[in-house]
């Protein structure tokens, strides 16, 4: 039986109330994304800074290496896995849990603990059973510097004590609000250069005075560099996930409007058919008193 | 021909406080004041809490209180990367100078509730943005 045109309206209503929802993510998350979008855009050119320096210095570095550059056997792994607290964000979260997938079966055999910066990393990794050493909701505002600090501090001081052979950062990185890429960043020990990055810098980078020497200026530049490197990281996950959730409302938004179009279609015709129906009783009374 | 100027960039997390050139700048590096003229030798190091000085060539100076941060001098290129760095004329006076007075006061009480050695580097950090902003005038 057709739907009466009062069960069509009702649910065109619902439909509306759930659109005014969307509609107001929607905005809400431009709002957001336009803030950490030029965070993150300003963030890049400092930790670009940073890491030309430590490049720098690691050039410099000759024989005497310091503990923060130097490999060792990866045994044990500590990956930090960037994610949102909330859902609504269409494959945001999805995609940074296949890349924790992928990178679980590149180091398959190894020992690797998770930390979860973000609610729907956490618990989709706690269903596969993973060890998960600590899990935070994603820190926002003047709490950013801080979080980031600490749990800088923290990874740092487990790779020392070789807690962790190892740190990673997953996160996704923001082209556009179209393109966000799961990334994986060798946080620690501090990636070496490659041959030919060693060679261009070489060229001018001969000769550097370090002051006050090496391993001061190390133990001072290095830590703050992956500082800088983690909440960049962090701002550009921000980033990809306010793009992400941008982009799913205005899709929500799309089809609903979609679906009330066709709704307000079945409502008319199911009226006219209702007004159809009364017609042909009056006509069909009328006639049969003629008759 | 011998470059008259060289190019400074002043980054911090937030923006690029100052892309320009400068025919002469004095850095606070962490082994004291560094002058810096037009082809000084490649160099990197650490920024102590303190007064940045940068000297166009008109001679017009522009002082900036930077902190917590590293340099690097590289054909004629200077990066300064600070995470914290303002324009002298932006320091707020009151703001410094109330907490020069509460690192002095926390200096001087013996109790060891406080730690010593953030007092000790809130009272450096307060002294030169004083200074800078009293450089302005």
């Amino acid at each position: 039986m057709p739907a009466s045109p009062r069960d069509i309206l009702r649910r065109i209503r619902g439909i509306k109330s759930t659109q005014q929802i969307t509609k107001a993510m929607e905005m809400v998350s431009a709002v957001k994304l336009t803030r950490v979008r030029n965070q993150a855009e300003n963030a890049r050119g400092y930790v670009d800074a940073m890491g030309r320096m430590v490049r720098i210095l690691c050039t410099t570095a000759g024989d005497s290496e310091h503990e923060l550059f130097r490999e060792r056997e990866q045994n044990t792994i500590l990956l930090i896995v960037l994610t949102s607290d909330r859902g609504l964000c269409g494959t945001f979260n999805t995609s940074v849990i296949n890349a924790v997938e992928a990178f679980r079966q590149e180091h398959a055999g190894k020992n690797i603990t998770f930390m979860c910066i973000g609610r729907k990393g956490a618990e989709a990794l706690a269903r596969t059973g993973a060890s998960i050493e600590e899990a935070l909701d994603t820190p926002w505002g003047t709490a950013i510097s801080k979080e980031v600090e600490r749990i800088n501090y923290n990874a740092l001081g487990a790779f020392e004590a070789r807690r962790y052979d190892a740190v990673y950062l997953l996160y996704s990185r923001f082209e556009n609000v179209l393109v966000y890429k799961p990334t994986v960043v060798q946080h620690l020990p501090v990636p070496r250069l490659s041959a030919e990055e060693a060679k261009s810098l070489a060229k001018w980078a001969v000769d550097f005075l370090l002051e006050p020497n090496f391993d001061a200026l190390a133990n001072a530049l290095i830590p703050q560099y992956l500082e800088t490197q983690l909440h960049y990281a962090l701002v550009e996950s921000l980033a990809s996930e306010y793009a992400a959730r941008m982009v799913a409302m205005r899709n929500a938004n799309d089809n609903a409007e979609e679906v009330i179009g066709e709704l307000n279609l079945s409502y008319n015709k199911a009226r006219q058919a209702t007004i159809t129906r009364d017609l042909i009783d009056i006509i069909g009374g009328v006639e049969a008193l003629n008759g | 021909m011998k470059n008259t100027s060289f190019h400074l960039k002043l980054i911090t997390r937030d923006r690029t406080l100052i892309d320009g050139d400068y025919a002469f700048a004095v850095i606070p590096s962490g082994a004291g004041p560094l002058g810096v003229l037009p082809g000084h030798t490649s160099l990197m190091g650490t920024l102590n809490a303190g007064l940045l000085v940068l000297r166009d060539s008109e001679k017009k100076e522009t002082p900036v209180f930077v902190d917590r941060g590293f340099f690097m001098i590289a054909n004629d290129a200077i990066t300064v990367t600070a995470r914290v760095a303002e324009l002298a004329a932006v320091i707020d006076v009151d703001r410094a100078t109330a907490a020069r007075d509460r690192a002095r006061q926390r200096l001087n009480s013996k109790d060891s509730a406080f730690d010593m050695f953030r007092a000790r580097s809130a009272l450096n950090r307060a002294e030169a943005r004083l200074k800078v902003a009293q450089s302005m005038n």
